[in-house]
């Protein structure tokens, strides 16, 4: 019997995966997708919530975080397109021009 | 709000506007504005003075400054009483005077705007000293006081002897404001207010105990004695002539030597109450004769026309404490009130000599001016003749009512300090005398072309002659009333109205009179054979006796200077900031720049604050429990 | 349901909204010319500052406002106040970004826009009362923010700037969110009194909220750069446009300390008894306070150029507010609450009038190191001025605001029985002395080798400066005097800090 705490336990594996691959991606793009897989981790966390505890309000927050999330990915890849333009590359261990 | 706080913030605005506009101004209009900005407090203050009389003393308070739990009364907060009202107004309009008189003397100055920036600056703090209704505030004033007097007297920043004189002032200054301060620290902490008509008040002060009274008494006579350049703190006073003479009369008429008179009038409750308050007194009223006396010593020896005119000043403060101790306090700030207006005339006249010497100081190298200068000839004997206290002006009343409040039937002490302020006097007139007749009779010992004054230089000797002549010829019925307006406490009994008493003042002042003018009939520069001099500059030893002190001190952080500070200041501040940069070296390494590192760090510290919880609290998932 | 009440409630954020879509669409369609977008977004922001101001002095009571607004929104005295000093704060900054892209970049309503609706998040998140709303507009404060740090997109510092913010923006939002879901998990509720009611019946605290309580403040952290969550400070800091940190320095931090003011204080003390959580939230605020102190001042130190010194002082900085919020964990915390609220403005207008100065400096250099402020005396007399000034505040110089702004935190945090912190304080003030000093020293006491590289050449030749700008630094320059010496400042606070914890 699936329960709460599966989908949290799964909702959890995802964080850690995005995560792990925020600190060990060096490509900027790879770095924005485990971003929008930690986003969605808690969009697991709030759906299954609000399921169990028969609340709405969790399923109205997800909207929502979905909509910020793809609002955080418009900026990051714009950002991210601005520092190839200037250096042509987008691996972030080398964009390290300042520091001190 | 109330218009007393006018007085303040007009003077202050000036101070502002000059200090930052000066350029776009320029000159004339730089001192325009500043006359006019006191101008204007000295109508507010006027105002405020009526108000006071028409409907009794009143408090306008601003804001409360700071809650010290368990001290009440630090508030921005302004009183008006007679003895402020009147000291606000003596303030005020001496000060517009004297800026007026400014415009012409510092035309030919650069730093104009410094010069009339520095000048509001005094009236404003000297004007938030007098209406200040609580110490605090009223330190805020004293200390301001103390700086702006240390900008003006070192006005002539290229001169190195300014400079000291200047450094001297302020430093003499700080003693005053650290008793002050020890003051305010003994009587927040015994009494838990500060407020003027809250701690002397006489249920406050019957719960003082005698040694709290002793103690605050002290201080605060310390205070008012390195503001007021009494023994044995007066030595900066005859040094502040380096200033420019409108800063010597502003010092010596208005701003800066009357805060101390003020001061223990204003605290005459606390003086007056039990054994100790008395003690306090007697020592008040020895010192402020004997200062007296010294003073006019000093003056006699002296032949700089300034530094007569500052020995003077202290010691007609002395014949102010010699008052405040034997309870006239009313006479005190009358003498205070007419003296800032013949103070300021005989400074600002000598001024106008001065210049027209091209800078001569020396009375034994002037002479002959009286026919050149007329005008200005006749605003000095009139000054002169106030401060030897010959009647009908306004000098005599104010120094006879301190004589008379001082003398006593049947008590040694009392009479003993009427004979000092007789033989005062006597001695006040023989300077005032002579420097007037080397001055403007003696035949003339220069031969440069007199540097004359402009009319913005001579009216207000003219407004200050009349208003010593005018009062004077008031005169008696004047005396009783502004000392009952004045102050609010009672007028000291005279015993008789016009009699002995008074004719031995009138003599002793004809007589000093008499000898420097039959001195100068026999050709004498002065009467004091050389050998004398030192003797009676003894009160000078006292710089002396401080620079040996300071001396001995200077040595002794030599030594330290050599042997130990190098051990303390350089070694250990090196280990200090070798340690503190070492670790941030170590610290920027950290900021390495990379941003999957900058990563790392925000999650494992999000880890820690998270272990820090699992530490504590053993985790139970506990969704919707 | 009274409309035209929501109106007036909420003019500051309606005419920040208005003026940022008018902005958008006056860029795109009416003129793009620089200085008329600057004018409409200094006298949108100009507006709605007066609109906070006025909604503070004259609350509106009795008015019932509609419950789906007050379900989300709250109006108290806290909040009202608050606005007003993040609306002037960013209104400043706005005057001294005037024409700070106009040679660099074309898009210059962009970036007025892109501030308002920054403002506007940061607005929202000051009244939000729902954890859904808090972090819409968080994100919404913070979107811009990235997106203006690499604004000069040609400039490769700047546009490493950007993304590095992004990158551990994100990463913090996705962290500060999850703890969100925690929050909303163990207690049944987003909005802020129904959590603290519910968390009032629980037998036990669930970990789930305390976890998630520790996340949320962590991202708060990371906004305001406190250790160790403020690794990306220095650089962004020092690699965006100067009139940006201008902003990012100033109305930002005191958004989030306000917020989190009334997150932990506000909203869960009122019935929530938020420190019988069985974390010592002393000895955790002391942490980040102490290690934001020393981290900040230390790093300080050999620092050169002159926006790294900023960047660090201003961790420096953040760590006295958490020290002040340390404070604020006992049954009294009126008077903790208070010198926070104080401080934190003094803190917003001191280190906005400082970046101000290299904000309108950078017109006309590149190079920040202490080098480049040469004889700024004699260049500029005024900005040199407001410089000392703010950094004089800082640093904690009598008589200034910075200086009562210590005094009274000191003394809160000593009568809340931590006199330990209170040494802690006093020491890193001393440290700070050093750099603030030596900054000091470059722009007064060391002369301009030939005039220097800065745009006003020739000695008291003051011509660059709009009249605008000189306004606001002057404002500058004398609210460091005139918040530390007039007192009726302090009472206001006061009286803003006895309303916290009166409940929402």
């Amino acid at each position: 019997m699936i329960g709460l705490p599966h989908y949290l336990i799964l909702s959890a594996l995802l964080f850690s995966l995005g995560l792990y691959g925020v600190l060990t991606r060096r490509n900027a793009i790879g770095v924005l997708m485990a971003v929008e897989l930690m986003f969605n981790s808690v969009n697991i966390n709030l759906m299954a919530f609000s399921h169990y505890m028969m609340d709405t309000a969790g399923l109205a927050f997800c909207i929502f975080v979905i909509t910020v999330a793809a609002a955080e990915v418009t900026v990051g890849v714009a950002l991210v397109l601005s520092v190839y333009r200037n250096r042509n590359l987008i691996d972030l261990d080398q964009v390290a021009e300042l520091k001190g | 709000m109330d218009f007393i706080w006018l007085v303040l913030a007009l003077p202050l605005l000036g101070s502002l506007l000059c200090s930052t506009h000066y350029r776009a101004l320029g000159k004339a209009a730089t001192g325009m504005l500043a006359s006019l900005a006191i101008l204007g407090a000295f109508g507010a203050a006027a105002a405020t003075w009526f108000r006071v009389h028409a409907a009794g003393s009143y408090t306008s308070q601003l804001a409360t400054w700071l809650h010290i739990p368990g001290v009440s009364g630090v508030d921005v907060a302004a009183l008006a009483d007679p003895l402020s009202a009147t000291m606000l107004c003596t303030v005020t309009g001496v000060a517009f005077l004297i800026h007026c008189f400014s415009m012409g003397y510092m035309s030919d100055e650069e730093d104009y705007g410094r010069f009339f920036a520095s000048l509001n600056l005094f009236v404003a703090t000297m004007v938030l000293l007098v209406m200040a209704n609580n110490l605090a505030l009223l330190l805020v004033g004293w200390g301001g006081v103390g700086y702006a007097s240390y900008s003006l007297i070192g006005f002539y920043r290229q001169k190195p002897s300014a400079v000291s004189a200047a450094r001297k002032a302020f430093l003499i200054n700080v003693v005053g404001d650290v008793a002050m301060m020890f003051a305010i620290f003994i009587i927040g902490s015994r009494v838990g207010s500060l407020e003027f008509t809250s701690f002397l008040g006489p249920a406050s002060l019957d719960r003082m105990s005698g040694e709290t009274i002793l103690a605050a008494g002290v201080c605060l006579m310390i205070a008012a004695y390195a503001k007021s350049a009494q023994l044995p703190l007066h030595t900066w006073l005859p040094d502040a002539m380096e200033g420019p003479t409108p800063v010597s009369a502003l010092i010596h008429a208005a701003t800066m030597v009357t805060a101390g008179v003020y001061l223990m009038v204003r605290c005459a409750p606390l003086f007056g109450h039990g054994p100790e308050g008395a003690d306090l007194m007697v020592i008040m009223a020895r010192l402020g004769a004997i200062t007296a006396l010294v003073a006019a010593l000093c003056a006699v020896a002296q032949n700089d026309l300034k530094r007569i005119l500052a020995y003077s000043t202290m010691s007609q403060l002395g014949y102010m404490f010699m008052a405040a101790g034997v309870g006239a306090y009313g006479a005190a700030i009358f003498h205070l009130v007419s003296h800032a207006f013949f103070k300021a005339l005989l400074f600002l006249t000598a001024g106008v000599v001065i210049h027209a010497l091209h800078g001569e100081q020396d009375i034994r190298k002037m002479g002959g001016l009286g026919k050149k200068m007329p005008g200005v000839q006749l605003a000095f004997l009139i000054g002169a003749l106030a401060l030897a206290g010959i009647p009908p002006l306004v000098g005599f009343w104010s120094k006879e009512a301190i004589l008379l409040g001082t003398f006593q039937d049947g008590n040694m002490e009392r009479q003993l300090l009427w004979g000092v302020g007789i033989l005062t006097a006597l001695l006040t007139a023989y300077y005032t005398g002579r420097a007037y007749v080397l001055t403007f009779w003696a035949p003339a010992r220069h031969e440069s072309e007199l540097h004359l004054p402009g009319s913005s230089m001579t009216w207000p000797l003219a407004v200050l002659s009349m208003a010593s002549v005018a009062a004077g010829l008031a005169g008696h019925e004047l005396v009783s009333e502004v000392q009952s307006l004045a102050t609010h406490l009672p007028v000291a009994e005279t015993h008789e109205t016009f009699g002995a008493l008074q004719i031995t003042a009138i003599l002793a002042g004809l007589i000093g009179l008499g000898v420097a003018y039959s001195s100068h009939k026999t050709g004498r520069a002065s009467l004091v054979p050389d050998s004398a001099v030192p003797v009676l500059l003894g009160c000078e030893s006292i710089d002396s006796l401080s620079k040996g002190a300071a001396g001995s001190f200077r040595s002794f952080a030599d030594m330290v200077a050599v042997k130990v500070d190098p051990v303390i200041s350089q070694q250990a501040p090196d280990l200090i900031q070798r340690s503190l940069y070492g670790t941030s070296s170590l610290l920027c390494q950290l900021q390495g720049g990379s941003l999957r590192l900058y990563a790392v760090a925000v999650l494992a510290s999000s880890t820690l604050l998270a272990l820090f919880v699992y530490g504590l609290f053993s985790l139970s998932i506990g969704a919707g429990q | 349901m009274n409309w035209s009440h929501l109106l007036v409630q909420f003019t500051p954020e309606l005419a920040v909204l208005v003026t940022a879509v008018w902005v958008i669409l006056s860029d795109l369609f009416l003129s793009r010319h620089p200085s008329g977008l600057w004018r409409q977004c200094f006298l949108g922001l100009a507006a709605a500052t007066i609109g906070a101001a006025f909604l503070y002095q004259v609350p509106t009571p009795g008015v019932e406002l509609p419950a789906i607004i007050t379900r989300v929104l709250l109006v108290s005295p806290l909040t009202s106040s608050l606005k007003f000093v993040v609306l002037l704060l960013s209104t400043l900054a706005v005057v001294f970004s005037y024409r700070s892209f106009e040679e660099t970049e074309r898009h210059a309503g962009e970036y007025y826009s892109l501030i308002l609706f920054s403002v506007l998040g940061g607005l929202l998140c000051i009244s939000s009362q729902d954890l859904v709303l808090f972090f819409i507009s968080f994100e919404l404060l913070s979107l811009p923010l990235y997106m203006l740090c690499g604004f000069r997109r040609y400039n490769s510092a700047s546009a490493e700037a950007g993304l590095k913010y992004f990158v551990n923006g994100a990463l913090s939002s996705a962290l500060m969110l999850y703890g969100i879901s925690w929050i909303y998990g163990s207690l049944g509720s987003t909005h802020l009194p129904t959590l603290a009611a519910n968390y009032a019946v629980v037998p036990s605290p669930p970990s789930g909220f305390l976890v998630g309580c520790l996340l949320v403040l962590s991202g708060l952290g990371f906004k305001v750069a406190v250790a160790p969550f403020h690794t990306w400070a220095p650089d962004v800091y020092s690699g965006a446009p100067p009139a940006v940190s201008t902003f990012l320095a100033s109305a930002p931090k005191v958004t989030i300390v306000g917020f989190i003011l009334r997150l932990f204080w506000q909203s869960l003390d009122g019935t929530g008894q938020f420190f019988n959580l069985p974390v010592d939230w002393v000895f955790l605020f002391t942490v980040l306070a102490a290690g934001s102190m020393f981290v900040g001042n230390l790093s300080a130190l050999p620092q050169q150029d002159v926006r790294k010194i900023f960047a660090y002082s201003g961790i420096a900085q953040i760590g006295y507010i958490f020290l002040g919020l340390a404070a604020c964990n006992n049954p009294h915390p009126q008077q903790s609450f208070s010198a926070v609220l104080f401080y934190t403005t003094v803190y917003g207008i001191s280190n906005l009038g400082a970046w101000a100065v290299l904000a309108v400096l950078a017109r006309g250099q590149e190079r920040f190191d202490l080098d480049s402020l040469r004889g700024l005396h004699q260049r500029n007399p005024a900005l040199a001025a407001c410089l000392a000034l703010c950094l004089m505040s800082l640093a904690g110089v009598p008589p200034l605001s910075g200086f009562m702004g210590k005094f009274y935190l000191f003394r809160a945090i000593y009568e809340s029985g931590l006199p330990f912190l209170v040494v802690l304080g006093i020491l890193n003030s001393v440290i700070s002395l050093f750099y603030y000093f030596k900054v000091l020293k470059a722009a007064y006491f060391v002369e301009a080798e030939d005039g220097g590289t800065s745009f006003l050449q020739a000695p008291s030749a003051g011509p660059a400066l709009p009249m605008v700008q000189q306004l606001a630094f002057q404002l500058c320059l004398w609210s460091n005097v005139v918040l530390g010496l007039w007192p009726a400042v302090i009472g206001e606070v006061e009286r803003v800090a006895s309303t916290i914890t009166q409940g929402s």
